[in-house]
Formats: C-alpha cells, structure tokens, sequence
C-alpha cells in the first residue's frame, strides 16, 4: 500500500525520465562507435523523444478514446521535454553550434523549452490565484457570464428608475460604469496582479453616490455587489488567457523545429551518414 | 461552482441546470461572433464550416401538418409568433462574422511555422546555391578548420560530402545510401595500414573488426581554430571492451590502466646491442678512464628534432674513439689455401697463363701450405675442411680455375649458394685471387708486392683476405647479411652451421661487427639504431628532463634503472605502471589517452 502510493504518478514519471536519461548518457559512453557514433545515438535519441512528444498533442485529439488521463500525458510531455535538454547538449557536444542552419535548430529549440518552461509555470501558478480568486469558470463561459452580469446591471437600472422615477443613476452608469462592464477591463492589471479595476471602480462610485439618494444607494449597492463578480471575471479572462496564450508560442515553434529537424536528419543522411 | 463558502469575488455561475445554458465546447472551431462583440450571442452559434448559424432563432420542426417552433428553453423557449407558413422561423437577424476558436488560431499558427519554416529553409538553400546572387553556403554546420577550408576553396563540399551534388532520385537515394566520407578522407591523408580498420591495422587472429570511419572521431566544422586531432578519453572507450577500460591511470583496481608489458622500458633487444650497464660501471673502473665515463645519459643522448625522441649517437660520435681501431685490425679470411697430401701438376692452360717455367716433384710432394681450409670456402665448394681426400680435387681444381680466369669462379660458386657476388666480392680484382692461386697450385707460396693500402681485399701467401676500410664497411656487411638470411636444411646443415659459426665469430672477421649488430633473439642484423618502435604510443623527454632537472633529482634513471650486465635488455630494467603514476593520474599531471597514445601508428 505504501509502496503504491509511493508509485505515484509524479514520482514514476519523472523517475522514468532520470533513467531515460542516464540511458542514453551511458550508452553514448558505452556503445560500440564501430557499431554506431554517439551523435547519431543521441540524434536518433532526440529524434523519438521528439516524436513523443507529439502524443499529447494526439491525445488532445482524441477525448472519447480511453487513453487515460490527459493530465498525466501532460506530465509525460513535460518530464520527456525536460529529458530533451542535456540529451540536446549531448547530441551538439556543446551548447551554442557552430552552423548558420543549426544555430537557427537551436535557437527554435531554446524558444520551444523556453516557452514550454514558462507555460508550465504559469500551468502551476495560475490556477492557483484563479482559486484564490474565488470560484470556476471556463474562458468559453466568460462571455456570456459577463453579458449574463451587464443584463442584470441594466435590469436593475430599469428597476431603479421605475421606483423612484429619477434617471441620474441610469445616466451616470450609461457615462461612466457601462464602459466597465460592456467588456473585460484592465486585463493587464489583473495579470499584473494590481487592484487597478478596484480603485477606478471605487473612485467612480464615490464620486456618484453624493448625487443620489437612499433608494438609489441601495440599487448603487446592488451595482457595486455585482461589479465584485465582475472583477473576479477579468481576472479570470486575464489568466487564463494568459494560461493559454503561451501555446501560440510554444506550439508552433514546436511545429517548425519539427520541420527544421526533419531537415536536418535529411542533410545528415545525405551528406554523412 | 464550488461548494465552498461563497467569497464577495466569487464568479456566479449557474451550472446546476443545463436546460438553461448552452454547452460549452472547447474543441468548437468557431465562435459566435456577436458574443465575440460582447453581444448576447444566439441560440444556435455558428456553423461548423465557419459560417453564421443564428440567422434564425430555430429551425421550426413540422409535426403533421403545422410547424412549431424548436427554440430551446435556455433560449426562451419557443416564440409567441411560431414558424411562418413555409416552415421557416419568423425571427430573422442579420449574420454574423463567427470568430475562429483559441485552437484554430493555434493551428493556422502552426500551420503559418510550419510554412514559414520551409521557406526559410528553402530561402536558405537557395542562398547556399547561388540562385538569390550569393555566394555563401549557409547551411554548413560551421566553419571549416583552417587546413580544410583553404582546401576546398569555400565551396567544394563535393570533396568530401558525395551527396551534395546529387539531385533528384540520386538525392533522395543518398537518404538511404551509406555515405563513406572516410574514403574521401585518405584520400589526402596516408596511413601506414588500412585506413578503415581500427588503428590502421587489420587484427590477426580471429578477430574481424568492423570498420571505423573518421569522423567517428573526428569531428570537423567545428571553427577554423578548432583542434579536430585533439581527442577525448571517451573516443577510445567508444571501442575498447571494459577489460582494456583506462577509466582511471592511477590504481583503483579493475577500471585502472593495465599493467605495462614486461619488456616496456627496455631497450628493444632487437636493436643495436649496447649494454648500457657496462659502459656505466665495467669499462670506465680504471683510474686512467674515469674521465672518460659518462656522466649522464644524455651525455651520449642528446635531444633530438623529433619531438620527444632522443638521439642515439652516431658510432663515430659515440663508439669510433673506443672501437675503431679493432674493427680495422680483424679482417676476414675469405680463402685459404690448404694442405695437401699430394697435387696433380697444374693444367697446361695454367702453368700456361701463370708462366710457371718449374713444376714442383711429384715423387717428393711437400706441401707448402700447411693451413686447414677456411670454413667459409668449404661451404661454397661443399667440401669437408677436415677430410683431405675430400677437398683435396675441389681446391686443385679451383685453383686451376681461379688461376686463369680470376674471380669468376669465386663468383660462381658464390652464386651457387645464393649470394651476391656484386656485394659479397665487390672490390675484388682478379690478380688479387689469381697470383696466390698460381703459386699454390704450383705448390709456392705467393710474394707479391705490398699492398698499396690497409683495407681491401689483400692477397694473402695462402690465401684471400679482406680488411675492413673502417666502421659500416660494405663488403663485411653483405657477408653478414648473407650468414644471417642463409637457411640451413639437410646435408648442408653442418657447413651452413660452420659458415655461420666463422662468420659471427666475434673474435675472428665479420664477427666483431655481428657483436653489436645481430639481435640475439632474432639473428637478424641491425644496421641502423633507431628508437624503440612505438606504434601508438608517444613520450616526450623532454618536460619529463625538465621537471627532474628543475627538482634537482636523478635524471634518466628515475626511469630507466641499470640493470645487470650481460643481459639481454641492455643493462635496463623494464619500467612499471607504478613510475608513471607517481606523477600521472594526480591532479596536477594529465592522465588522458592522448597523453601517451597514439591512435594512428607512427609511420
């Protein structure tokens, strides 16, 4: 029982990475060069683990086949990916190559982990602020939650309005607030983690409740009780567009090292091997 | 939604019924574009070739002969105004521009690197071949090193990648096709063996080594200042099984450097003989030498142009002012005229071209001679030297030969056994061999003249001698290289056996040059000292004299102890692992392969 639970998946795979790696360090240093030379062990290396790093990406493909948790394939990804790196430096012998063509190959490389070192990152800090945040929410939903909050706002300035016959509450909302709430605002602030939104939604409102009266107060209240939602919807907008952003980086670079990369083994079986 | 406490930020969100919201997909390609404006977006959404499906409200569903309206309920429900007659919605609104989903901005992301990348690739070629109006290959995995690049003028990769010429078919059969850049590689570069087989050399035995191809190696485009012939340990461990493993030079056990062989250290025993110990301790012991006794090893060994070898002196500079003398004072008797019981009268074509006017009485014979035949005669007349009766015709006959026509008939015989005349008896002239032989057969021994000279052949009262001009003398050489290559077999196993015992008879002849020239193990002559052969390894004595200089400690013979006299190694002990690991395998002295190994043989 212990042991199974010591089996988890976040110490198996990353175990299963070390020896992956000691694997092919050893069999650089152990194999016989008459048989094949360490540069193309360790390219023919890259080049599966490359490969293996497509299946996520196949595996997002495919939701309704049973191939286990998406999560975990994840994990995989990432462990293979940081596999990648020294077998990378061991492949060039070095860190930075010499070439025009694979400096190009390496420097996508960089960018590839690079990116991917960030968005996982941000895979693990993010999400966690989002719950701190308060509640769930998908980035699909936000839109309509966000109308679903305008609608309200406008439905109580309608009530407002009707029950104490005066127009200012509407008329200062249709200057000031609406553009709050038409769409997600201060987007950079959120990710920034500043109270920008708060302050400039306080600021317009302590400079409207002196002109209304008490019945008007007590619909501002409601306005203000809702705006509260809409803060935690910007910010949610904010990260997880930021949470999803990284991969319009990080996925086509992958993409176009995979096509510099086939070139590359094309050159080496051309002109070498 | 959580079921934790509600917090004043906490998003709402209805998700308890489904009835009333629409399903979120976030594999849908496309976005309802008034929700993109932040608009309320319809009911139905786009379609999924991207184009607007909320024109209408539903699509009115026809149940009998009426059509009612399909609104779901998260969208109203269905309308008060219901399906105009013809089935179609009566709530129309004009399209909308749907927007592609974060995954399909992903993928025509994807699909613009992907794009990009080949026509930065394509850009790249097209540069390196010329076409865009450069002159530069831009796709070489770096530069060159200098010898290389200056070789190949920047553009003639073809000399060394065969592939990159090809086009079409033939490219894309050099995807597939083994490309052996070694060949091209010896091309320029020699090799004292085969040049694809590991070190050089085709293993004996049983062993059937794989091929090895440079660049398994050597690596180039690597910079021009890159040093492409400098290796690492690990090169050599590429090929070497674990038992032959120098993970470390110093002593950790299984892993270390195998022990030296026995003879390492030693002087090559099959090279010139020098006993080292002697010339040390026995020869100098005398008062009157003393100052004549080396002082150090490279009293004699001076540091050669050759990096790391010393040089063995030449004999004049090292042995003339001991040895010279000897060498000149023990000529070789090549022929003796012997004894004999009785002699016929020589031929009249003899006595004829001999002018013998007076014959010796054959009633009364005497033998002037009174000498054994020489060994070396006996073995090209095939005589026994100590039967009479046997060799008594053969030399009367010889002589009578020898009389008229001079040396041919040495010649001959000499030719008979395999010899080389033109080397064994160069510089030897007829009257030289033809007056000795005309007074012997005449039974007289031969007065001639003085010699004009010391060395040379001489024509001896009863007999041929030959006295060496000095040091390296020709004709005692190819004597010796004839006593040391001629095989003996059979019946002529005895004379070859006493051929070979006169000839390196160090005390009579060409035996003193055999002394220090025939390799005791071998037989083999050796005429030129060269350093003892190391195929693929290297020292240098140099630093090595410099530190034990700089330490004031002893010099050579930290290394190289004197041995005992006599023996075959010269006077050297052999040197152990244990010597170079005093200082190699430390931290501050290298203990790479490279260090002392070579993997091309030194040719």
């Amino acid at each position: 029982m212990v042991m199974a639970r010591w089996l988890s998946r976040d110490r198996v795979i990353p175990l299963l990475g070390v020896v992956m790696l000691a694997t092919i360090f050893v069999a650089t240093r152990q194999i016989d060069w008459r048989i094949i030379h360490p540069p193309f062990l360790t390219g023919y290396c890259l080049a599966v683990l490359l490969l293996s790093m497509l299946l996520l990406s196949l595996r997002k493909q495919l939701p309704g086949m049973p191939l286990g948790l998406a999560s975990t394939w994840l994990h995989l990804h990432v462990v293979v990916g940081v596999v990648l790196l020294p077998c990378f430096w061991l492949h060039i012998g070095r860190i930075w190559p010499n070439g025009l063509f694979e400096q190009v190959i390496a420097a996508i490389f960089y960018l590839v982990v690079l990116s991917g070192v960030v968005g996982r990152l941000m895979q693990k800090i993010i999400p966690a602020n989002l719950t701190t945040a308060g509640g769930e929410v998908t980035r699909e939903r936000i839109p309509r939650e966000i109308i679903r909050l305008r609608l309200d706002v406008e439905q109580l300035l309608v009530g407002c309005t009707e029950e104490t016959g005066k127009r200012s509450l509407a008329i200062a909302y249709e200057q000031t607030l609406a553009w709050y709430f038409r769409r997600p605002r201060f987007i950079l602030a959120h990710i920034m983690g500043a109270s920008t939104a708060r302050h400039w939604f306080d600021n317009h409102v302590a400079g409207l409740i002196r002109s209304l009266d008490e019945t008007e107060r007590g619909y501002l209240d409601q306005i203000c009780k809702l705006a509260d939602g809409k803060h935690a919807l910007d910010l949610h907008y904010a990260l997880q567009m930021l949470l999803r952003s990284w991969l319009f980086i990080h996925a086509p670079l992958a993409f176009a090292f995979f096509v510099f990369v086939a070139w590359h083994v094309a050159l080496v079986h051309v002109y070498v091997q | 939604m959580t079921n934790s406490p509600k917090t004043p930020n906490e998003v709402s969100v209805d998700t308890a019924n489904h009835r009333s919201r629409t399903y979120e997909r976030p594999d849908f390609p496309y976005r309802c574009g008034r929700e993109r404006l932040w608009s309320s977006p319809c009911g139905r959404g786009p379609n999924a070739d991207g184009t607007c499906g909320g024109i209408s409200e539903c699509l009115p569903t026809r149940r009998g002969d009426r059509w009612h309206c399909s609104r779901p309920i998260w969208a109203g429900g269905p309308c008060t105004h219901g399906p105009k007659p013809d089935g179609s919605c009566y709530t129309q609104r004009p399209p909308c521009r749907p927007q592609a989903s974060a995954r399909i901005k992903r993928h025509r992301a994807s699909l613009f690197a992907v794009v990009a990348s080949v026509a930065i690739i394509a850009g790249l070629f097209a540069t390196s071949s010329g076409i865009l109006g450069f002159d530069r290959n831009l796709t070489i995995p770096g530069p060159l090193t200098a010898a290389h690049a200056n070789l190949i003028d920047g553009k003639r990769c073809v000399l060394c990648h065969e592939g990159h010429e090809r086009q079409g078919l033939t490219l894309a059969k050099a995807l597939v096709e083994h490309q052996d850049i070694s060949r091209q590689c010896s091309q320029c570069h020699g090799f004292d063996g085969h040049s694809s087989k590991p070190h050089n050399a085709p293993l004996t035995g049983d062993q059937t080594p794989a091929d090895v191809s440079c660049i398994g190696c050597h690596t180039e485009h690597k910079g021009a200042i890159a040093n492409i012939s400098i290796l690492p340990d690990a090169d050599c461990h590429g090929c070497h099984e674990p038992n032959v493993r120098f993970q470390e030079f110093v002593d950790k056990g299984s892993g270390s450097h195998p022990p030296f062989s026995d003879s390492f250290g030693k002087l090559d025993i099959s090279s010139i003989r020098f006993d080292h110990a002697k010339h040390f301790e026995t020869h100098f012991k005398k008062p009157q030498h003393q100052e004549h006794r080396p002082k150090s090893c490279t009293t004699c060994h001076q540091r050669a142009e050759t990096r790391g070898e010393l040089d063995i002196p030449s004999f004049e500079e090292g042995c003339a002012s001991c040895h010279e003398g000897k060498i000149k004072d023990q000529p070789m008797l090549l022929l003796t005229w012997p004894e004999m019981e009785t002699m016929d009268p020589p031929g009249a074509q003899a006595i004829d071209h001999c002018r013998i006017d007076e014959l010796f009485n054959l009633d009364d014979f005497e033998s002037t001679s009174l000498e054994l035949p020489g060994l070396i005669e006996a073995f090209f007349m095939d005589v026994d030297p100590d039967d009479m009766t046997d060799y008594g015709d053969a030399y009367q006959k010889l002589g009578n030969l020898l009389a008229i026509e001079g040396v041919r008939p040495l010649a001959d015989l000499v030719q008979d056994k395999g010899g080389d005349p033109a080397r064994l008896l160069a510089g030897l002239a007829p009257e030289i061999i033809a007056n000795p032989a005309c007074n012997w057969i005449a039974n007289q021994e031969y007065e001639g003249p003085e010699p004009l000279g010391t060395s040379g052949w001489t024509a001896e009262p009863l007999g041929l001698s030959y006295h060496p001009i000095g040091h390296a003398d020709p004709v005692l050489r190819a004597w010796l290289e004839f006593g040391g290559e001629i095989g003996s077999s059979g019946a002529d196993e005895l004379s070859t056996s006493a051929l070979k015992a006169a000839l390196f008879d160090p005390e009579s002849g060409p035996g003193l040059c055999a002394s220090c020239h025939q390799a005791p193990a071998t037989g083999e002559m050796i005429w030129r000292s060269e350093s003892q052969s190391r195929r693929h390894t290297v020292f240098d004595h140099e630093p090595h004299l410099a530190i034990e200089q700089a330490k004031g400690v002893k010099l050579c013979t930290t290394c190289h102890e004197l041995g005992p006299t006599d023996s075959e190694e010269q006077g050297y002990e052999n040197i152990g692992l244990q010597t170079c690991q005093q200082c190699h395998g430390q931290r501050w002295v290298g203990a790479s392969c490279a260090t002392c190994h070579r993997y091309h043989p030194a040719r």
